[in-house]
């Protein structure tokens, strides 16, 4: 029972590469990331206890680098990182045989004996999200792929019964007994009507007794900010055409896409404490306000999360969205700039702000051109339902919902309907 | 309110000139740049600007990026133009990808502006009431840039009665005014979505092409704004154009409406064929919206471009929500609401300019027949990412939009080639798809262009002699 077990956790790790080995991971992690399926390194399919997982190297300028690791992940850390270690031994092995303090030697294998050295050396790079945000709560990998094959199964069981026949004469409650009666016969009734865990409840007070004291406090920070957001400098809006097109060329191959952004703070301790705080803030309205599966607006992201890296001098972001690149930093700008003003104008090069959350993201073309210049190529991406957006997740658990519960109301009935 | 200088810009951003039934597209390749700077120059005085209906020969050009190359144009400052009209519409994969020119519709095979075909340059786009003030516009045209232009490729658009396209759609009904137009209502569109130089959607100046002064010494630019003066403006009062010649297979599109309408027994049902297909396109053939009138064609709604779908149509029982026109041009069905959704809407509209080639045919006919015929599709925006390029990729071959599940675009979307795409019909009790649905649309030919003001033209035309291109 996966369902009981909580689900949809984060887990970021940063591992020091080996010097001079930088560009060869990230050749090895390119060369796994564009061959998913096909990889005998690594039996993605396999995983159970996944969402999302990405490897990507972060360089820092002068050669170096980290290996970053994301994951989102249902159960405990240990079973999750256990169930990699099965599936992709010899993947993790010759990543993490990269980095810096890998206790195996490179002719050793993980066998069942060396899973819990390794484990404890990925979990030695883990750090604290600074904020996270998750699209579906309460919903396992598994469960979100078993809802998906239901309502497959629906839609397929409709597309036969319109190919025999005219169903306008139809009345909505004989269609809904149909339907169950299918998922009966084809043996997923029993798992459409597994008790669900609900939506958490959604409520701004638990975020605002908490802010605004604590806002309260930095008034004075503020007013000192407010001095030095005078003296901001944005970048200009210009593109680096082969740099664009490396990102480029990793998008929209399926209906998610995702982000690795990398930018360095402003200097000065009071920008760090006051992005500390904006980020703190953004968590809770996380958590409980936004945990239906909008963010400020935006529908669209399964997961995502700022972290801070290098003892905070830069902000690492990670995003898993549906639809593409454009649509996504048009949703940053039509619905959420303000927060991701508050979160951004504390680093380098981000457009004008006028008193932290004005301005800045508005300027659309800068923002734009400013995203992209700090987005960095991932190399290994993987998704465990790359098919389905945010909103089929929810629609086909309302689907679900409907067949646990029948709808007592022929308005409820056709409403159902509808929803296929 | 914004005052546009119209005596700078081509009238083709205000117009279509349905006045004027004849036209003519003729691509370009510059051979000599000398020469070609020195017809630009006399272009200069004789291209159609502003916003008066013409009832006699009009004529506009626009240039690509490797034209502005081929007439001398520095690389650095091809670089201040848009990453997408720079890169041009075929040369990345990513592009191909998310426009959906991918299978046959890929740049490979088309008939101009592929890999393989000669360098598109400049188009001239050539206007007229009647055949043979069209041809002695041509030939005048051809006799002054002889020796500078070498023609690569000729269409010549047609008019179908009832402006309606081949598929036998009234077409080109909703169109965004330009703030500050003579035609500017209260639901204006912002002119710097469609013109450089003036305040776009969010408020802000497009980014404009730009050079630096020591280029422009005859000073036909005006300074760029929010420079010291030391940078001039070349985009202002130009925008850009994005041209797809899309063949239409008429003949299977009725064939697949056919076959999805016959009735339980098979037969044949020619008014439930018209049905499906104004479902796909989410209008009736004489142009009536099916939010206006759901169970039958009735022309008195013909031009109607009023209506929304939020408070009349939210499930799309009446217009798909995977429709063609509620695809293209959501209006205030976007999530979250209809307020935001006409926000969002207005940031991602294009000016269609397109018109219908090769010769029409009746929807049910039985005879084959392999004539070519489509639209030469042309549209204007400022933004080519946000604007044609999102309709395109977020709106056309999304297969989650609206909530949908794997639908795409029925008319213009690029189905999977293998088993077809599908098609969502919303209805009571339950929904009908149309599956194995074929691609009727391809993409045979297209390139991003640059419409230049008439500053824009004379700064190109006085190239000479001061750069030397490559």
């Amino acid at each position: 029972m996966t369902s009981a077990v909580p689900v949809g956790h984060a887990f970021t790790g940063l591992t020091k590469i080996v010097p001079g080995r930088v560009a060869a991971l990230a050749e090895y992690l390119t060369e796994v990331g564009t061959h998913i399926d096909t990889t005998p390194d690594f039996a993605f399919s396999q995983l159970k206890t996944v969402h999302f997982l990405r490897w990507v190297v972060l360089r820092d300028g002068e050669g170096g680098g980290w290996l970053a690791f994301e994951s989102n992940y249902d159960g405990a850390l240990d079973d999750h990182l256990g169930e990699l270690l099965r599936a992709g031994a010899t993947a993790i092995h010759r990543m993490y045989g990269a980095c810096v303090g890998y206790p195996l030697a490179p002719a050793n294998a993980i066998g069942p004996g060396e899973r819990a050295a390794v484990i404890a050396f990925i979990r030695q790079g883990a750090l604290p999200n600074a904020a996270f945000h998750v699209g579906v709560h309460n919903k396992s990998a598994e469960r979100i792929r078993c809802e998906a094959e239901i309502a497959a199964s629906i839609e397929r069981y409709v597309d036969a019964s319109c190919a025999a026949g005219d169903l306008a004469a139809i009345s909505p409650r004989e269609m809904y007994g149909r339907i169950v009666e299918h998922l009966r016969q084809s043996g997923l009734l029993a798992r459409a009507r597994e008790k669900q865990p609900g939506a958490p409840k959604s409520s701004l007070w638990p975020a605002i007794v908490r802010i605004v004291p604590a806002a309260l406090s930095l008034l004075p920070l503020l007013l000192v900010l407010f001095v030095q957001e005078r003296l901001d400098r944005q970048d200009d809006p210009t593109a680096d055409p082969p740099a664009i097109a490396q990102l480029a060329e990793r998008e929209d191959f399926q209906v998610q896409n995702q982000l690795t952004h990398l930018v360095d703070l402003k200097s000065g301790p009071l920008r760090r404490w006051w992005l500390r705080f904006v980020l703190w803030a953004i968590d809770l309205l996380a958590r409980f306000k936004f945990n239906r599966g909008a963010l400020g607006g935006i529908t669209t992201i399964h997961f995502a999360r700022w972290v801070f890296i290098d003892d905070h001098k830069r902000l690492l972001f990670f995003s898993n969205y549906d639809g593409s690149w454009e649509s996504y930093l048009g949703d940053f700008i039509d619905k959420a700039h303000g927060g991701l003003t508050a979160v951004w104008s504390n680093t380098l090069g981000f457009p004008k702000t006028w008193f932290f959350l004005g301005a800045g993201a508005t300027d659309e073309e800068r923002f734009k051109s400013w995203t992209r210049s700090h987005q960095v190529p991932t190399q290994l991406w993987y998704s465990a339902y790359p098919e389905l957006t945010v909103f089929n997740i929810q629609q086909n658990a309302r689907i679900c919902a409907g067949l646990a519960d029948e709808p007592s109301t022929p308005e409820g009935i056709l409403a159902w309907l509808q929803s296929l | 309110m914004i005052e546009l200088e119209t005596s700078d810009i081509q009238s083709l951003v205000f117009r279509g000139y349905r006045e004027t039934p004849c036209a003519r597209y003729v691509l370009l390749e510059i051979i000599d740049a000398s020469r070609a700077r020195t017809w630009l120059g006399r272009m200069a005085g004789t291209i159609t600007i502003g916003e008066s209906r013409r009832y006699e020969v009009t004529t506009n050009l626009a240039v690509t990026a490797r034209g502005l190359l081929a007439l001398g144009m520095p690389g650095p400052v091809l670089a201040t133009f848009s990453l997408e009209f720079h890169e041009g519409m075929s040369s990345k994969e990513h592009r191909s990808r998310i426009l959906g020119d991918t299978g046959e519709s890929a740049p490979m095979a088309w008939q101009w502006g592929g890999p393989g075909g000669a360098p598109v340059h400049l188009m001239l786009m050539v206007y007229a009431p009647d055949p043979a003030s069209l041809e002695q516009s041509l030939a005048r045209h051809r006799a002054e840039y002889a020796g500078a232009l070498r023609t690569t490729f000729v269409r010549d658009s047609i008019t179908l009665p009832g402006r309606r396209e081949h598929f036998g759609f009234a077409d080109g009904i909703a169109q965004p005014a330009i703030e500050g137009s003579s035609r500017a209502g209260p639901d204006a569109v912002r002119a710097g979505e469609f013109v450089l130089g003036y305040p776009n959607a969010y408020d802000k100046l497009p980014v404009s092409p730009s050079v630096p002064l020591t280029l422009d010494c005859e000073h036909h630019l005006l300074p760029l704004p929010g420079s010291d003066g030391s940078a001039r403006d070349l985009g202002r009062n130009g925008t850009y154009l994005v041209v797809r010649q899309l063949e239409q297979e008429v003949q299977a599109f009725w064939r697949a409406m056919t076959e999805y309408g016959r009735d339980p027994s098979g037969n044949f049902d020619r008014s439930e064929a018209i049905r499906l297909a104004a479902k796909c396109v989410g209008r009736w053939p004489s142009g009536a919206p099916l939010v206006s009138s759901p169970e039958r064609d009735n022309p008195a709604y013909a031009r109607e471009n009023a209506f929304l779908y939020a408070e009349t149509d939210p499930h799309g029982l009446a217009c798909p929500i995977g429709s063609h026109i509620r695809r293209t041009n959501p209006r205030d069905s976007l999530e979250p609401g209809p307020a935001e959704s006409l926000r969002v809407v207005d940031r991602h509209r294009i000016l269609r300019r397109g018109r219908s080639y090769g010769p029409p045919l009746e929807p049910f006919a039985q005879e084959n027949e392999k004539a070519e015929r489509g639209l030469f599709f042309i549209c204007i925006n400022a933004n080519i990412r946000r604007q044609f390029e999102f309709i395109q990729q977020t709106w056309s071959n999304n297969p989650k939009f609206g909530g949908l599940v794997e639908d795409k675009d029925p008319l213009i979307g690029d189905q999977p080639a293998q088993g077809g795409g599908t098609f969502t019909i919303p209805a009571a009790p339950v929904r009908r798809r149309l599956e194995g649905l074929a691609r009727f649309v391809r993409v045979r030919g297209g390139e991003y262009f640059f419409l230049p003001s008439v500053r824009a033209l004379r700064f190109l035309a006085a190239l000479e002699g001061r750069f030397r291109g490559p």
